[in-house]
């Protein structure tokens, strides 16, 4: 059966850090807990940045981890910890990229047709090669935004145009 | 904290992904104080997780699509 990424699978009820290891043990409302390595948890840019492990709290949503740094507070999001530590989770959200990819690319499609413009005069008009116009159509590439901004516009259409209504 | 907007009655955040594996572009909404929570991806508004949207989120991402666009790629560069 399918997991339910629901609000209890998003709220933290206990994160902890064990210095020794340095490592996060952190439980979630439905009953899962993970063991999260910290260094995977912020980025190269953060390393040698000294966070306080042992002051980080539960924000005030109940799924975001605050941890306090010399210059800021670092918040890691519930999924971030998911996606790292939990294999169901990441099949999830490959799954989530798999569709988005297919529902772009259907958009690009309808949105070109109704310009009545072929795949080539597409490709032309973005400086695309038309394979890769008919990948993202079908949905086989995962359309970095600043492309989707750059076919939108192209195609005379907004960013919200690809919003589901 | 990096939220993005508020109207009174949604909030929407954009985190920095940092190295996480997972790049899809997406931001967080709450309603009702904390009691309902979605993650939504960018810029097709579909549930990643969390509750469904209400109508009147929904079209408020959409009129503020561009901006959340901007914040991912601002904190996701």
């Amino acid at each position: 059966m399918k997991k339910k990424w629901d609000r209890p699978a998003m709220r933290f009820v206990a994160a902890k850090y064990v210095p020794r290891q340095g490592i996060l043990d952190v439980s979630f409302q439905n009953g899962d807990r993970f063991l999260v390595a910290v260094e995977t948890l912020v980025s190269h840019a953060r390393n040698g940045t000294p966070l306080e492990w042992a002051d980080m709290r539960i924000g005030e949503t109940g799924d975001v981890l605050e941890v306090p740094a010399l210059d800021a507070v670092i918040e890691i999001p519930w999924d971030r910890i998911r996606a790292l530590a939990d294999p169901d989770f990441r099949a999830h959200l490959a799954d989530c990229s798999a569709e988005r990819a297919r529902r772009i690319g259907g958009r690009i499609r309808t949105m070109r047709l109704e310009a009545h413009l072929t795949r080539s005069q597409l490709a032309a008009k973005v400086g695309l090669p038309q394979e890769t116009v008919a990948r993202l159509e079908t949905g086989k590439m995962e359309p970095p935004v600043e492309l989707i901004e750059h076919l939108a516009l192209a195609l005379g259409k907004h960013l919200q145009d690809f919003a589901e209504a | 904290m990096p939220k993005i907007l508020d109207n009174g009655r949604f909030r929407v955040y954009v985190y920095a992904n940092d190295d996480n594996p997972h790049h899809l572009p997406h931001c967080h909404v709450y309603w009702d104080g904390d009691d309902h929570a979605s993650v939504v991806s960018l810029p097709d508004l579909a549930v990643i997780a969390g509750d469904d949207l209400p109508r009147a989120a929904r079209r408020y991402l959409r009129d503020n699509v561009d901006t959340l666009l901007a914040a991912w790629r601002r904190l996701n560069p």
